[in-house]
Order: structure tokens, then C-alpha cells, then sequence
């Protein structure tokens, strides 16, 4: 991992600044950036429609041209998105199903032109686990395909003819390596429920998670990719901007007792770090304070620049250990076959066996779907681990 | 005026959207210039066609007629008649 920001990287971050704070004032180029190497990380983090308007104007028109490019396609695809969601939201809704948009246009709400969040899929969530079936069914009979191949656990992913991905999310991550977070997160499906509110948009009413348990959705999100391969600039783009937003100190304390109770203070602390830091989040915002070793600060921060958007960009990189002995490996090991075999796992007789799976599979997509080795993926792992106990996961 | 119809500005584009349709058949938005979207405004905030054509066709010294039917033609287009 490198020592320091690229100048691209600072340029990138202070123009995301501008951004967020509508800071009307454009700067001038930055004649030490590459452009092109400042085009492609923009792009890697797709946050390039919210670069457009405060881009330097005595830039290379090239660049600017191709950033004008990019945020059109996304405002385009934004409306598509926009109005699908309504459209199977609607359907879920006659059904009498209770369900609230995720991210997508339920997070785009947060940002002064919801129109530059960029959406790849439809995120879905329905958390009374009985009427999950029937969202399925709903779905399915209004023209989406159920993927015949489900990886993961806690959604069920579909296919809108038009190549978009639809997720029905039936919890709002995947089961973590802490039986005690998973446990308590299976208890908060009921609050979710409960706690299922509106927000206007584009003269429409979307369902969305009341603001405590929205934020804590968008923490669980980032923490979700982070702990597989990692997460871009847009999710903190999202993070900072809902908190921007004027949040009752109701719903403040709501929300950190939610992170406290699961162990993720330090996590939502680090995050918020950052776009305190770099995205002029206000002091106190989320937390009352903040203070972070300055190197675990900054190998977080290259790592969200390394990530890139899901962490697509470097094969290596599957997933992060809490720790760099031995025992943590294994946790992580055993982990993963739980995840492969959630039902065969609970007969613990059967783990050797699953162990050898488990191990088999590893090698064998890590030489030919990820085109990498497992010593890659393990040093990847160990250098991401080794600023990961600052996070304090999962420490109540 | 009460329309399902508005008038978005981002990436540096105006954008008309038909915001009331439910999302099966999907409307995509109109792009529109920078004049276009002025008249369209001034329509949806209540002023009558002839009003805006009255004052276009003085600003740009072109018939009042014209103009009219050049409103008409785009609300046609859009399907904001």
C-alpha cells in the first residue's frame, strides 16, 4: 500500500468537498494531476456526475467533456431507476407487503441533486421474514427473472429485462463472523418493521427506514463490502451526506445506541472520520468525537481509495480479518464455510468435511475466477487486517 | 398549471420529467435547451401561452404568431399539451 495520497487522489477528495458543501467557488487545475489517471479513478469510485459541477473550468476540455458525458448517463440512469423502484415498490405496496427502498433513490434524498447518486441495482428490503415469499412472488409475477444462481444469504437477486438488477434484501447484510451481531441483528428486523417511514421525492412517496435505522442501514452496507473486498468513495458520498441533513437528536441517540449495541462504534467513528476530514461533514454531527491514530486514519483512507466502488479493482482482495494470528485466519476460514453450507454447518460433525470443501473451493476461484493466488488474497488480507483492531469490530 | 410534468437542471441539462407515470411503461425525459426550458417554466408557473409569446416575439423581434405555434409544436412534442 502506498504512503501517500496521489495528487490525484487529493484533487479528487477536495473537489468531492466542494461538492457536497455547494461550494460555488471553482478551483483552478491542479497542473500536478494526470488526467487520465484522475478520469479513471473517478470513474472507479463512480462519482464522476458529482464532480461536474465544480470541475475546474481551465481543465483540458477533453476531461471535461467526458465527465459531462458520464454525469448525463448517470442522471439518465437515474430516472430509470427512479421509476422502476416506484414501480415495484407500488406492486409490493398493493400487495400489503411492507418494505422500504435502500440505498438507491432512498439514499439519493440526501444529496442536493438526488439525480447524481449513481444506482446500479434496485435494493429492496422486506423485513417481516413472513412475508418474504410473498414479495418474491409479486416480483416474479411483474416481469423479473429469479437468478437461478443465488450466492448470497441475505437477499434474493432478480433480473429486470433490461439487464438491471433487482435485490430483495430479507436482512440488511450478510451474517458476520459474531454470533452475538447476528443474533441481534435478526432482533431488529421486528424494530425495522416498525420503523418504516416516507419520503418525498420528485412529487412521489418512497418507503424508506425511519432516519435512525436508515443510517444504520448505510453503515451496515459499507460494512458489508469492507469486510469482502472493500468500498469506494460513493458509499462515504452517502454517509456524509445524510448526515448533513438535519437528523433529530432523537434519532441521533437512537442510532449510536444501535452501533453500540452491535459493536460498531469504532467503525462508524472511522467513517465519519473521514468525511469530517475530507467531505467537511460538520464537528458532531454523529459522533461527539472522533480521534483516530493518524496511520490507522490514513491506511483507512487508501483503503476506500484502493477499493474502489465494491472493491472490484484488485482480485486479491475477498476478505478482511479481524487480526493477524492464526486464530483470526481460522475464524475467518470457518466463517466462510458457514456462509457456503448454512444448513450442512449446523451439524458440527460434518465441519471437517465442509473444511475441505470450503478450502477446495477457495483455491479453485482464486485460480480461475479471480485469477490470483491464495498467498495473494492472504497478504492482501494480513496488510488490510493489521489496521483493522482499531476498528474494534463487533467489541461491545 | 397543474401538471404531472417537472423541470429538473443537472449535468448541466434541463430535464422534463413526466414524474406522475408509474414506471411500467417508462417515459424517458425530455432533454431540453436552455430557452426551451424557460418557456416551459413560465408555463407551468401559470402564464398563458399568448403572455410568453407576446414577450418573446418583442425580445426576439419575430411574429407573435409564430412563436405561438413554435410553443405549441414543442408542448406537442412533449407531450404537455
Amino acid at each position: 500500500m502506498e504512503k501517500s495520497l496521489t495528487r490525484e487522489e487529493e484533487f479528487i477528495l477536495s473537489l468531492l468537498k466542494d461538492s457536497l458543501t455547494q461550494n460555488k467557488r471553482r478551483k483552478d487545475a491542479d497542473p500536478g494531476v494526470n488526467w487520465n489517471s484522475f478520469l479513471i479513478l473517478a470513474e472507479k469510485h463512480e462519482i464522476m456526475s458529482l464532480l461536474y459541477d465544480v470541475m475546474p473550468v481551465d481543465m483540458p476540455k477533453e476531461i471535461l467533456d467526458v465527465i459531462r458525458l458520464r454525469a448525463r448517463q448517470t442522471v439518465q440512469k437515474y430516472y430509470r431507476m427512479f421509476f422502476l423502484t416506484k414501480y415495484y415498490v407500488g406492486k409490493l405496496r398493493q400487495a400489503g407487503i411492507r418494505c422500504a427502498v435502500i440505498k438507491g433513490v432512498g439514499a439519493s434524498a440526501a444529496y442536493p441533486i438526488p439525480e447524481y447518486r449513481k444506482s446500479g441495482d434496485l435494493d429492496i428490503f422486506v423485513p417481516d421474514e413472513k412475508e418474504f415469499p410473498r414479495a418474491e412472488e409479486v416480483l416474479s409475477n411483474n416481469g423479473l427473472f429469479r437468478d437461478p444462481i443465488q450466492t448470497e444469504h441475505h437477499c434474493v437477486v432478480f433480473h429486470h429485462p433490461e439487464g438491471i438488477v433487482v435485490e430483495l434484501h430479507r436482512a440488511l447484510i450478510e451474517e458476520v463472523d459474531d454470533e452475538e451481531a447476528n443474533r441481534k441483528l435478526r432482533e431488529l428486523n421486528a424494530r425495522f418493521v416498525e420503523n418504516i417511514t416516507e419520503i418525498e421525492l420528485l412529487n412521489n412517496r418512497f418507503p424508506v427506514l425511519a432516519p435512525p435505522y436508515q443510517a444504520f442501514s448505510l453503515l451496515l452496507h459499507m460494512l458489508h463490502h469492507y469486510l469482502h473486498a472493500g468500498f469506494g468513495l460513493r458509499l462515504l458520498v452517502d454517509w456524509a451526506l445524510f448526515w448533513k441533513q438535519k437528523i433529530a437528536k432523537a434519532d441521533r441517540r437512537t442510532y449510536l445506541k444501535l452501533v453500540k449495541d452491535l459493536g460498531l462504534t469504532g467503525f462508524s467513528e472511522f467513517v465519519t472520520a473521514v468525511c469530517m476530514q475530507e467531505l467537511g461533514l460538520p464537528d458532531g454531527a454523529v459522533h461527539e468525537s472522533v480521534a483516530k491514530s493518524k496511520e490507522a486514519y490514513f491506511f483507512f483512507l487508501k483503503d476506500i481509495f484502493e477499493s474502489g466502488e465494491f472493491g472490484d479493482e484488485d482480485d486479491s482482495r475477498m476478505v478482511l480479518l479481524r487480526g493477524t494470528s492464526v486464530f483470526d485466519y481460522f475464524r475467518e476460514f470457518h466463517h466462510q464455510m458457514k456462509l457456503h453450507f448454512p444448513r450442512a454447518s449446523k451439524v458440527f460433525v460434518c465441519w471437517p468435511v465442509l473444511w475441505a470443501v470450503t478450502l477446495f473451493r477457495f483455491l479453485k476461484n482464486n485460480h480461475e475466477v479471480r485469477n490470483t493466488t491464495a498467498i495473494e488474497v492472504f497478504k492482501s488480507s494480513r496488510e488490510r487486517s493489521l489496521y483493522t483492531k482499531e476498528l474494534e469490530l463487533f467489541r461491545r | 398549471m397543474k401538471t404531472d410534468y417537472m423541470l429538473r437542471k443537472a449535468a448541466g441539462d434541463w430535464w422534463l420529467v413526466n414524474t406522475a407515470q408509474d414506471g411500467e411503461h417508462y417515459q424517458k425525459p425530455q432533454r431540453v435547451n436552455h430557452s426551451a426550458a424557460e418557456i416551459i417554466e413560465r408555463i407551468m408557473d401559470g402564464e398563458s401561452v399568448e403572455e410568453i409569446a407576446a414577450e418573446v416575439s418583442g425580445r426576439y423581434a419575430v411574429p407573435k404568431e409564430t412563436v405561438m405555434r413554435d410553443i405549441s409544436e414543442l408542448m406537442k412534442q412533449l407531450g404537455m399539451e
